[in-house]
């Protein structure tokens, strides 16, 4: 076996399911929507978990990309945000944007799947 | 809530000693005495403790609001503090715009920190409600005609006696730039929008003067009812300033909850508010002027997001709203992206 079981998916489902479908439920006010939060941050961690690793290669292909240039990708990042702070026209360019935006997407899709941006961009 | 009580619940840790500290200054204020148990922590409100309670005189329960730093809580970057931000409620008021009325303002002999107690204005504050309730449909197709006569009157507030900061729009993205420098995190689509933002500086146009500038005016920061919004509330971010960034703060999309195809809050259109804004006495504002302001409005939330984010000096760990806060900020950078990337094309 080289995953161990139950999976780390299948433990935050169930701990979801029992925060939200069982406890949830039964408290209301401040501790209603303190567990709300947290049952959606747990959540978050899972989806994180499923998509982080491919969403983080993506962004390095886009980078090396963008920028011309192989490296490191906090490197890289560091080096995307100094040109584009430092270059107005940079952001002009196609596969700068596809860097831009294509990561943000990616990140959204773990972060926040139910905005209203990132569901007119890919919902 | 009296400590005696035995039922207090988590949120309210703490209602029996404000409750004990408040009583004397409800009385010498003339508001009555205290209704027993009455004293509530409102969740709302991630900067400020926001406590409702209320009062029985003359025969009658009336129902108040203490919104209160406790003792030695830092503000949030260019918030002015609750005695300033009384002081520009009152003003406000004076120019018509729905307030809640103030009745105290907190002293350091009090004993609850700083803050101010407001009369309690009944109606709605939840976006999402006012957005799809029944109740407010038919309000909906004019909350937008509403907001801009009232802003039109908000930005005509009488500014000779308020002791508040002068921000002008470069002053304003400076001070952005240095919060966000000192966060410490780096975002390609935050340095990409600091540098348009810089490039794309409104004009100073001597014909439309500083004004007051409320600085959080959207739903959520407003009670609505049925008839229409009864009170501006929230004006720690109150300033002087160039009065379109109220406008543009108003069409972010992160305010429009959901309701993305509606610009102004997500219940109607920038023209509308233009014209109603204008009709009440407000200047004709560009429509580039808009747009920069709700570009640096989703900048200004995003890193905000990260502000709220961070440990505090009071606490290692940020609440769990607050550390949830922080992962919102990519929702701002694609609205950033798809601003940006139209203005470029």
């Amino acid at each position: 076996m080289n995953e161990l079981h139950p999976t780390m998916a299948t433990l935050l489902a169930v701990s979801l399911e029992f925060l939200r479908g069982n406890l949830l439920p039964r408290l209301e006010g401040a501790d209603a929507f303190n567990l709300r939060v947290a049952a959606n941050a747990i959540d978050l961690v899972r989806r994180q978990i499923e998509l982080g690793n491919d969403a983080r290669s993506s962004e390095h292909r886009r980078l090396v990309r963008a920028l011309g240039t192989e490296g490191d990708i906090t490197v890289l990042r560091e080096a995307l945000c100094n040109r584009l702070a430092s270059d107005p026209d940079f952001i002009s360019r196609p596969e700068v944007q596809e860097a831009l935006r294509e990561t943000v997407l990616d990140q959204l899709a773990i972060e926040q799947p139910s905005y209203s941006g990132y569901l007119a961009a890919r919902g | 809530m009296t400590e005696g009580s035995g039922k207090v619940a988590a949120a309210d840790a703490g209602a029996g000693g404000i409750a004990e500290a408040l009583a004397p200054i409800v009385l010498r204020g003339g508001l009555g005495s205290i209704v027993q148990g009455s004293l509530k922590r409102l969740t709302a409100g991630a900067s400020q403790q926001s406590w409702v309670f209320c009062t029985r005189a003359d025969g009658g329960e009336r129902g108040f609001v203490l919104r209160r730093m406790p003792e030695g809580a830092a503000l949030l970057d260019g918030a002015v503090g609750p005695e300033r931000e009384a002081a520009a409620i009152i003003a406000a008021g004076d120019a018509g715009v729905p307030v809640p009325t103030i009745r105290h303002v907190l002293a350091p002999g009090d004993g609850l920190g700083r803050g101010f107690i407001s009369d309690r204005v009944e109606g709605e504050t939840i976006p999402r409600k006012i957005l799809r309730d029944e109740a407010f449909a038919a309000l909906r197709p004019r909350l937008a005609d509403e907001c801009g006569s009232i802003l039109a009157r908000l930005h005509g507030t009488d500014i000779a006696g308020l002791d508040l900061p002068y921000v002008p729009p470069r002053a304003k993205l400076e001070r952005l730039r240095g919060l966000y420098r000192r966060l410490g995190v780096r975002r390609p689509v935050f340095e990409a929008a600091f540098r348009w933002l810089e490039d794309h500086m409104p004009a100073y146009d001597p014909a439309r003067p500083p004004a007051l500038v409320h600085g959080d005016f959207r739903l959520g920061n407003l009670i609505v009812t049925p008839d229409g919004v009864s009170a501006v509330l929230d004006w720690e971010m109150a300033h002087i300033g160039d009065p379109v960034e109220d406008l543009g703060w108003l069409t972010v999309n992160s305010w429009r909850f959901g309701n993305r195809s509606l610009a102004v809050g997500g219940f109607g259109r920038e023209e509308q508010m233009l014209s109603a804004y204008a009709a009440a006495g407000g200047d004709m504002v560009p429509r580039g002027a808009i747009t920069f302001w709700r570009i640096f409005g989703s900048l200004n939330w995003g890193i905000g997001c990260f502000e709220m984010s961070l440990p505090t000096v009071e606490a290692e760990l940020p609440t769990v709203e607050r550390a949830m806060i922080g992962r919102r900020a990519s929702e701002t950078e694609i609205d950033i992206l798809d601003e940006l990337l139209e203005l470029v094309a």
